[in-house]
């Protein structure tokens, strides 16, 4: 682009506000269907059992009942592979609140009393909470191999690990471990389904409705055009409504089998259990380095609690790979199956906690040799251009700026020796820097000029609160040259937008992002072929800008976007993919994370004071909006630090803690002050050199935390979250 | 949720007629009841609301006692102006309640009678308090239960109310059938070692109706603290409120109260006589925050709250020095 | 069939010609449970004739014992700007003003709400003018996925209402009762007070 940039950058209103703040924006349970029923799903009690016989007569008896279904009246086949063998009703339970059988009726207490007519005879099987139990030879065996999946630990290696411990002048080494959590938007996960001429109409709280309809049409046998799915307006997503859900493929079908439109919506403590959820994990974290500063060995080996059927979510390891230069790593995962939820994708995965353990070991590091963490981290991090793992390039790295900027504006300079204060009050200063990697995913979209000069952008990536939705309308007015008032955008349809995979993994920006501005760019070649004529200006001498079509040299020589779009048919269509899969480059986020707390050592309260949060953004389309992810993903991240955590009673395997009041999810209280420092080197990849940050925020805040509160108590906190009651323990 | 009648009597001896004769459950704000029956731990067939019974919401101060009705709500008594000044304690310990949503609705009668926060009892777990045959507590998870009286049952009383009032020297009024009585606030709590099902003394029919608070004289000063995981809607790991009324820099008269910590709010007896006759040095703070838990005995997950309600009374006693 | 046998729905009809709720009700896509379904009741439901007003309009309705005042806003009345997070009262996205102080509709029964003066979200705006309140929090972009938002802006008015010059201590007391998962929070803050400088001026 010649020109400066106009909407880009800018912090224009939201695109969707007017229809956000009137309680206008329909989310899916707000979709009010003739007709509709309420469904609900019959849950089994018992983490591990199975189903000796139901009895569904009572419940099909009852007045106002429309349609059971038990597994029976179900396809068999798995559901996706987010779900691993789950299905979507089963007689075989191996996680309590599984639904083994589901019921439409025309109110809800009708439909909760046929749940109660509903005889189910269990056979109750002994079960296994913890992973580390779940690998003792005594454990009740969930999988033909065992309960580590696959059979054996994933190892990853670079170099020769045991010869970098040999030429480290100092070792650290320790246990670390964080808890079972979960994303829980606030809008529970809710579908409402109606079939129509052998179509179904699925309106589903989805991060990824392609994902959810190519697998649905796989499921029940059907051409993905007989399948819509429309997620326009999502409240929250965390990971949690990624691919398709039980309750989605239930609710299809008992409104196939009613005849008439179901709706369902998850009751605040089914979403808590049965979501994915962040399994509990542990690090083991071994590191050395040379006096002078050179990391020279990492070894991570992490036990992460998979559930009843999760099974993807332990790949990465980027915090222990990714992060710092380190000739010498090995890591090793034992990835096992227990009777829990299904650990899946959530805001983060893994990275968090493994966030946590391994910058923990480096502040521990950067002591033992006795030099300044900060120092110790400027050192060691990847650069732009650095090669990585498996043959690619980074493109890009502002992460030295966030260190720098962020430690000057915390005043990293004045910051105390670790446990000199005396007083019950104790302040420390800590630091972490995290990374991701986003937008490994393929989007369309597409861009139709009117002949009046307004846009419309066609594009299937959900706004699930990210703010997407008016971020890609400006990068289609920028590519194109008209005024952002000028767009009006469509998303999340599988019927009437393009494929996007989804919106998660800080991907959109890049994907959806970066197919937007060649749709647009797309357009934009067509008006001027559409302009040169009538105006006998090349096409390459022609600009456009604010609306209109002008030659370079002579702007007075104009016609508008509306006249051209005209005079090539009164529609152009613009269409642009990316393909961001596979490329010898990869885009990474960055943030150094700064925090202030004070330690209240009688009461084991921590209070953050402050928090520096530095991010390398690659560009901020829209800077609210992004500060807008930061702040929320910072305050996510304390919150996994202090206070969040799902609890077992171990003697039933049940949950006790799925509410919002024993859960303790961040009230408006729960906010530090927060700065955020935007870093915008620019990215090649990304439209205007933009790149994901959705993820980095929440990565950081724990070990921040964790290493101001040693460095304010001298004892280092090794268990998250860290509660009165474990920071009682430690001091 | 089962269905269930509602009746609106306009008397207090409609009242009882319908708690006794058919069997009602009393409904005030609704905030505790409404989730109890939303989670099947009671299905009441009928609701008898105080709403329309006058002379129930009012609060006077009157010949040095001020009488709150109990079916003012917490934000009233929040913002009322006699007790913002001559009460404070009290608005201290309303404002550390749930949100402004459910205090505009709980009402001080019902935030005294709360059931229990236990995650066994509002959990889907035959709990000996909803006449299963174990306390769950006992061997199981219980970082958030008693260190104080607990047995068999090791419930914590959820009211921050309750700690407070009691620390101010409140008694209530009780209404029922057979007539009337007023008790001090410590007598009208049982432990689950008297009575499992239930916290109170109420009987059937009775009724809380109104709470007194005598009119501390100027020499007193009290101080309310709520230590919590959370900085809102979140029930106290351990909360004190202390009241002293002091001469010549001695200890007249104190009442130590902790919430968190026991089946019922917690008078710390000890910890009272630790400090009564004596000027608050370190020494002596010491002491008494140590007589506070001398005789707590801690389940397998909770001993981090002896260490906090000893540092919580010292800090508290230290603010009224 | 006879609608008459529906003790639990106004049906659609009857809803139409008393014609008293506001025109947002009716824009917001309403469309009530049909008639044909409505007979279909649990025996033993507890039946009673409520009257509410409901963003300025009288509004009488057959209600079971048991259902809650977001039950009724959302399913009989098509007002679903109040959100369903919980249904325990302890997020605070079905929040509104019942004579002017904040709520969480789905803790308050319907029967206990007789009489009494409710304000939805859908009753803030006049006509197509934005609240003050509701103009911060798109100036500030108070909100993320926006399905606290709806909840938030009602307790931020009834907090402006009492107290037009909040501190951000009084600010983070205010809206305590309303969970923002996405965690805005400092927006809202930034909102907040933006709205009491907008109502000042």
């Amino acid at each position: 682009m010649a020109q400066e940039l106009t909407v880009v950058g800018k912090a224009v209103a939201g695109i969707d506000a007017t229809e956000r703040v009137t309680g206008r924006a329909a989310y899916t349970a707000d979709i009010q269907l003739p007709r509709a029923l309420y469904a609900k799903m019959l849950r089994c009690p018992h983490p591990h059992a199975r189903v000796k016989a139901i009895d569904v007569s009572k419940a099909q008896a009852l007045p106002g009942v429309k349609a059971v279904l038990t597994p029976r009246d179900i396809p068999s086949a798995p559901l996706a592979p987010a779900h691993g063998s789950r299905r979507a009703l089963t007689d075989y339970v191996t996680l309590a609140g599984e639904a083994v059988a589901a019921v439409a009726a025309v109110t809800p207490e009708i439909a909760a009393e046929a749940l109660k007519l509903i005889q189910v005879d269990y056979e109750t099987l002994p079960f296994v909470i913890d992973a580390e139990e779940a690998l003792k030879p005594t454990a009740p065996q969930l999988e033909k191999e065992g309960n580590l999946i696959g059979g054996r630990p994933k190892i990853f290696t670079r170099g020769d690990v045991e010869k970098g411990f040999a030429e480290a002048d100092k070792i650290v080494e320790a246990n670390y471990t964080t808890p079972l959590g979960t994303g829980n938007p606030l809008e529970p996960r809710a579908v409402t389904a109606q079939w129509s001429q052998g179509r179904l109409t699925l309106w589903l709280a989805s991060q990824g409705p392609f994902l959810a309809q190519q697998e649905l049409a796989k499921y029940l046998g059907l051409p993905e055009n007989r399948i819509r799915v429309i997620s326009t307006y999502v409240g929250g997503g965390f990971g949690h409504k990624y691919s398709l859900h039980p309750e989605d493929v239930v609710t299809a079908l008992l409104a196939r089998k009613a005849g008439q439109p179901v709706k369902f919506q998850m009751t605040r403590a089914e979403d808590m259990y049965l979501g994915h959820v962040r399994g509990a994990a542990s690090f083991h974290v071994k590191a050395g380095a040379k006096r002078d500063g050179a990391i020279t060995a990492l070894s991570v080996r992490r036990i992460v609690n998979q559930g009843a059927h999760g099974a993807s979510a332990a790949d990465g390891g980027i915090q222990s790979t990714g992060l710092y230069n380190v000739p010498n790593l090995r890591v090793e995962t034992l990835q096992v199956r227990t009777n829990t939820p299904d650990y899946g994708p959530v805001r983060g995965v893994m990275d968090p906690g493994e966030n946590f353990a391994v910058e923990s070991a480096i502040d521990e590091l950067a002591e033992a040799i006795e030099m300044n963490p900060l120092v110790l981290r400027i050192k060691n991090i990847h650069k732009g251009g650095d090669p990585l793992d498996g043959g690619v390039t980074l493109s890009s790295s502002g992460l030295d700026e966030c260190i720098r900027t962020g430690a000057d504006r915390i005043g990293w300079g004045r910051r105390k020796p670790t446990g000199a204060q005396t007083g019950a009050k104790k302040i420390g200063v800590g630091m972490a820097v995290t990374t991701r990697t986003g937008g490994s995913d393929t989007a369309t979209a597409i861009v139709k000029v009117n002949a009046d000069g307004s846009v419309n952008l066609f594009c299937g990536a959900t706004d699930i609160g990210t703010g997407s939705r008016t971020t890609l309308a400006q990068i289609a007015a920028e590519e194109l040259g008209v005024r952002y008032e000028d767009i009006s955008i469509t998303t999340s349809d599988t019927e009437t937008t393009p494929y996007s995979r989804g919106s998660w993994g800080s991907g959109v920006i890049l994907a959806a992002g970066k197919a937007v501005q060649l749709a647009a760019a797309d357009a934009r070649r067509k008006l001027i072929q559409a302009a040169a004529q009538p105006l006998q200006v090349k096409p390459e001498d022609l600009v456009v800008a604010n609306g209109a079509i002008f030659a370079k040299e002579l702007p007075e020589k104009k016609i508008t976007v509306g006249q051209a779009a005209a005079r090539a048919g009164y529609t152009v269509i613009g269409s642009g993919t990316a393909h961001q899969t596979n490329r010898p480059t990869v885009a990474r986020g960055f943030a150094a994370h700064f925090a202030e707390v004070e330690v209240d050592t009688d009461t084991g309260q921590i209070r953050v004071l402050r928090l520096i949060a530095a991010h390398d953004v690659g560009r901020a389309i829209h800077p609210k909006v992004v500060e807008n992810q930061i702040e929320g993903g910072v305050i996510q991240g304390i919150a996994l630090a202090l206070t969040e955590e799902l609890i077992f009673n171990r003697a039933t395997g049940r949950l006790l803690n799925t509410n919002f009041v024993d859960f303790k999810v961040p009230t408006i209280k729960e906010t530090p002050p927060i700065e955020v420092i935007l870093v915008e080197p620019g990215d090649p990849l990304g439209a205007f050199g933009a790149k994901g940050s959705g993820e980095t925020p929440i990565q950081a805040p724990a070990a921040a935390i964790a290493n101001a509160v040693y460095n304010a108590t001298g004892k280092r906190p090794r268990e998250l979250p860290m509660t009165p009651r474990r920071i009682l323990a430690l001091l | 949720m089962e269905g269930f009648a509602y009746s609106q009597p306009g008397t207090l001896r409609e009242a009882f007629s319908l708690l006794t004769n058919k069997k009602g459950k009393l409904v005030a704000g609704a905030t505790d009841l409404l989730g109890e029956m939303q989670d099947g731990i009671v299905a009441p067939g009928l609701l008898v609301s105080l709403e329309r019974i006058s002379g129930l919401k009012t609060m006077r101060e009157e010949k040095n006692v001020l009488r709150i009705g109990a079916l003012a709500t917490l934000a009233e008594l929040e913002s009322d102006k006699i007790i913002a000044e001559q009460y404070s304690l009290l608005a201290a310990a309303a404002r550390e309640v749930a949100t402004p949503q459910l205090r505009a609705q709980a009402t001080v009668g019902g935030n005294l009678c709360q059931r229990p926060r236990c995650w066994y009892y509002r959990g889907d777990f035959n709990c000996l308090k909803k006449g299963g045959a174990v306390c769950y507590a006992q061997d199981g998870e219980n970082q958030y239960h008693a260190i104080l009286g607990g047995g068999p049952c090791h419930i914590v009383h959820p009211s921050d109310m309750a700690v407070g009032l009691m620390a101010m020297g409140a008694s209530v009024r009780v209404v029922g059938p057979r007539g009337e009585k007023t008790v001090p606030l410590e007598k009208f709590y049982v432990l689950p070692q008297v009575d499992v099902k239930r916290e109170t003394i109420l009987g059937p029919g009775e009724i809380l109706v109104e709470i007194r608070v005598p009119k501390p004289p100027p020499e007193a000063r009290w101080v309310f603290r709520k230590v919590r995981e959370r900085g809102a809607w979140d029930f106290a790991l351990v909360s004190v409120a202390a009241y002293a009324v002091t001469k010549d820099k001695i200890i007249q008269e104190a009442r130590i109260v902790l919430g968190g910590v026991a089946p019922i709010p917690w008078r710390a007896v000890r910890a009272e006589q630790a400090v009564k006759g004596k000027t608050l040095t370190g020494a002596v703070m010491r002491l008494a925050a140590e007589a506070a838990v001398t005789d707590a005995r801690p389940l397998s997950r909770n001993e981090y709250k002896i260490r906090l309600t000893r540092n919580l009374v010292r800090q508290a006693l230290a603010t009224l020095a | 069939m006879d609608e008459k046998k529906s003790p639990f729905i106004i049906s659609r009809r009857d809803f139409l010609k008393g014609g008293a709720i506001g025109t947002a009700a009716l824009s917001s896509g309403l469309l009530l449970r049909s008639e044909v379904e409505a007979q279909s009741t649990l025996p033993g439901a507890k039946i009673t004739r409520i009257a509410l007003k409901i963003n300025g309009a009288a509004q009488t309705l057959e209600i079971d014992n048991r259902w809650t005042l977001l039950y009724i806003l959302r399913d009989q009345l098509g007002l679903t700007g109040a959100k369903q997070g919980c249904d325990g009262g302890q997020c605070g996205a079905c929040t509104v003003l019942i004579e002017g102080k904040p709520h969480y509709a789905c803790m308050v029964l319907g029967i206990a709400a007789q009489g009494r003066e409710i304000l939805t979200i859908e009753g803030l705006a006049k006509d197509d003018a934005l609240h003050p309140v509701q103009l911060a929090f798109v100036e500030e972009m108070g909100y993320q996925c926006a399905f606290c938002t709806p909840g938030m802006i009602l307790s931020a008015k009834a907090l402006l209402d009492r107290n037009p010059k909040p501190s951000d201590t009084d600010i983070r007391q205010g809206l305590a009762g309303n969970l923002c998962r996405c965690a805005a929070y400092p927006k809202i803050i930034r909102s907040v007070m933006n709205a009491a400088r907008r109502i000042a001026s």
